[in-house]
């Protein structure tokens, strides 16, 4: 797992802040819908995302299916016309004319997401002020950093002179560091990131208790994100529970519907089919060992799938899932895709497995 | 063959300097239960122990380094082997645990001598200080309150005392010991600095000038390191007088003698600031943070310097620095949140 050169950083901090949108108060009746991706805020002609149609489909509280039974019987002309009115309708209610927030990107004059105002978005201007403080603080190195289009960012930082182990278990040797990333949507968010020695897989553990989200900035929220920082460097970043999450982890069998699960996620991230994740993920193999066994996973119910033991720990899935994220494999993923597959590996370690709550049986 | 020593021989070892050698010899003349017991072995027993206890007093005990008060400890062993209820043994002793940072050691032995003379002040004194070093002021009062009593208005135990008023941030009982014992004699330069010190934060920047002008010239002959904390009290009480310059040209003289201190930077900063001089306070407050990187007022005061610039992405983190190295410090957070919106 590589530093990023400060220079790097800085780089792509000043592209995070140019391209995170522009931030603009208004109301409903202030947005005109002129066509399916055509709308006027303020008298702006704008382009509008499928992202932005959905919120605002959400705000007006139309459902997705009656979007496209609109289109379908009345024509999407006409179906736009008719939502147009119904926001009309909506916005004389002053009830249902709440103050907004539209995020335009402005130098290609695209609405990118309509959130409520009582969200205060925090610029990632401010993202980044509040992330070097913590990265200087504790002298964390930046190893990933992600930008997404519609702004959102991601910072991964390990603290390398820290390290722990996990019980007496081998191999298992563990820098902790911070990932903070921000969105319109989730606001800022506090992770542990985790890097294993051994094969410098990185995992973004956000289902520990030391996480911390911040949708608003205020003298309390600043503080107890700060606390949550410095409760976590205390312990050399390394979550509470962690320890046990990954003996647990190691002594328990993924079931096939974990196995399964898993291998969609990258197959739908990675566009890799089955075949070329074995490898991470041995789904085929595993399937062919039920085969051989005389089941046809192919007809079990999900319900069977989450019984069915496969001969993979839990732990190894985690560490496919990880490999597979952090390092280059010849298949192309961009850094937010590899956040991605990390936060959902720290999520598998995280949940209750399957095997959990199976039985010994006396009888 | 195995020689035989007598006491005089101890004493004469003792004398040349050569103290372990005499305490081997002693040793040997000790193993001899039938000399031990003996009338004249006694005396000569108290002689050597008023003898050790003479050259101890002769050094100054809370002075001495912890190899130095290691074999002076071994001497006073010596004494309370045959006199295990020996106060003023057991008294040094606990002085020379103190010297050790050997706290616990050091009351065993101080309750012991106190347990043996009630009204010696000597180890309420001592014992006082000890619970002072552990953080225990309440003990450490109650020690000294009594040490007070016997001794009546003792300088030195004045100013145990006000020490430890000052740890609990009590200056006026701090500022009240310190003067008392300054006017009986005792002038310790950091006990006058703490006695400026209080009378600055009791909040009486007038009464502290004046003080000041009183201790000049006391303080005209401090090392560098406590000038610099004079003129830093005088800068600081007439900054508060609202006398920009005159503080100014303090907290200059303050720096002269102390470059490294970031305090000094960071008032000298704040006095900039008054004086509407933002670049010069802007230089100072990062002086102070080279110097201290976790020093959360100045970054506070820079980030009012770089708002004064509408620098507001700067201030904005500066701010926020500032709120994690002092939670405490709302109005970085209040300013964060208003910058932010």
């Amino acid at each position: 797992m590589k530093t990023i050169s400060h220079n790097k950083v800085m780089e792509f901090k000043s592209e995070a802040i140019n391209k995170q949108p522009l931030r603009v108060k208004g109301t409903m009746s202030e947005l005109d819908l002129v066509g399916y991706d055509q709308v006027e805020l303020k008298g702006m002609g704008l382009k509008m995302t499928e992202t932005a149609r959905e919120h605002i489909w959400k705000i007006l509280r139309i459902h997705k299916s009656m979007d496209k039974l609109l289109a379908d019987t009345v024509g999407e002309k006409n179906r736009d016309a008719f939502i147009n009115t119904i926001r009309k309708a909506k916005v004389t209610d002053g009830a249902n004319n709440a103050k907004l927030l539209f995020l335009v990107d402005h130098q290609n004059q695209i609405l990118k997401g309509v959130v409520k105002d009582e969200i205060q978005l925090l610029g990632n201007d401010t993202f980044f002020s509040l992330a070097e403080v913590i990265i200087d603080k504790y002298g964390l190195d930046v190893t990933g950093l992600s930008l997404g289009d519609e702004g959102q960012v991601n910072i991964n930082a390990i603290h390398r002179n820290k390290f722990w182990e996990i019980g007496n278990l081998k191999d298992e040797t563990f820098n902790g560091g911070v990932s903070i990333s921000n969105d319109y949507q989730g606001g800022m968010q506090l992770s542990s990131f985790l890097n294993r020695l051994v094969c410098s897989n990185g995992l973004i553990a956000t289902k520990f208790s030391d996480t911390f989200k911040m949708t608003k900035m205020s003298p309390k929220n600043v503080h107890q994100f700060y606390s949550s920082v410095k409760n976590l460097a205390a312990r050399d970043f390394k979550p509470v529970g962690f320890s046990e999450k990954v003996i647990k982890a190691h002594h328990t069998s993924a079931s096939l519907r974990e196995m399964e699960s898993a291998s969609k996620f990258l197959t739908t991230l990675s566009g890799v089919r089955d075949s070329g994740l074995e490898k991470w993920v041995p789904l085929l193999a595993t399937e062919n060992r039920f085969r051989e066994h005389g089941v046809r996973t192919g007809k079990l119910s999900a319900a069977k799938k989450k019984n069915a033991r496969t001969g993979t720990t839990v732990w190894e899935l985690v560490n496919g899932m990880t490999h597979f994220a952090t390092h280059d494999n010849g298949i192309h993923l961009n850094q937010i895709k590899r956040d991605e597959i990390q936060i959902r590996a720290g999520e598998l370690l995280c949940k209750d497995y399957d095997m959990n709550n199976m039985v010994e049986s006396p009888f | 063959m195995e020689i035989e020593y007598s006491i005089e021989d101890v004493i004469e070892e003792f004398e040349k300097g050569n103290s372990d050698f005499a305490i081997f010899m002693f040793r040997q003349i000790t193993s001899d239960k039938k000399k031990k017991k003996s009338a004249q072995f006694i005396d000569l027993e108290k002689k050597l122990a008023n003898y050790i206890l003479a050259c101890i007093h002769e050094h100054k005990i809370r002075e001495l380094d912890r190899t130095m008060s290691q074999k002076l400890i071994e001497q006073v062993d010596l004494i309370l082997e045959w006199d295990p209820h020996h106060y003023q043994a057991l008294n040094i002793r606990g002085m020379l645990y103190i010297n050790l940072d050997e706290y616990e050691r050091a009351i065993e032995d101080l309750s012991l001598a106190i347990g043996i003379e009630l009204i010696e002040d000597d180890a309420y004194v001592n014992r006082g200080i000890v619970y002072y070093e552990m953080g225990d002021y309440q003990n450490a009062l109650c020690d000294l309150d009594l040490a007070d009593a016997l001794s009546i208005d003792d300088p030195y135990v004045l100013f145990c005392r006000g020490n430890v008023y000052y740890e609990k941030k009590d200056f006026l009982s701090a500022f009240a010991d310190f003067y008392l014992a300054f006017e009986k004699g005792y002038s310790d330069n950091s006990m006058l600095l703490k006695m400026l010190l209080s009378k600055y934060r009791i909040g009486n920047s007038v009464e502290t000038y004046s003080l000041s002008e009183e201790l000049a010239a006391t303080f005209a002959a401090l090392p560098s390191l406590s000038l610099s904390i004079f003129h830093e009290i005088r800068g600081l009480s007439l900054y508060d007088m609202s006398c920009f310059e005159d503080a100014l040209e303090q907290i200059h003289m303050a720096i002269a003698s102390d470059m490294d201190r970031s305090s000094l930077y960071y008032h000298r900063g704040m006095i900039f600031n008054c004086l509407k001089r933002n670049e010069e306070a802007l230089n100072d407050f990062s002086r102070a943070l080279q110097l201290d990187k976790e020093y959360a007022k100045a970054y506070f005061g820079r980030a009012i310097c770089y708002e004064n610039k509408n620098e507001k992405q700067r201030a904005f983190k500066d701010y926020a620095n500032a709120f994690f190295y002092d939670p405490k410090m709302k109005k970085a957070a209040e300013s964060m949140t208003e910058l932010s919106g």
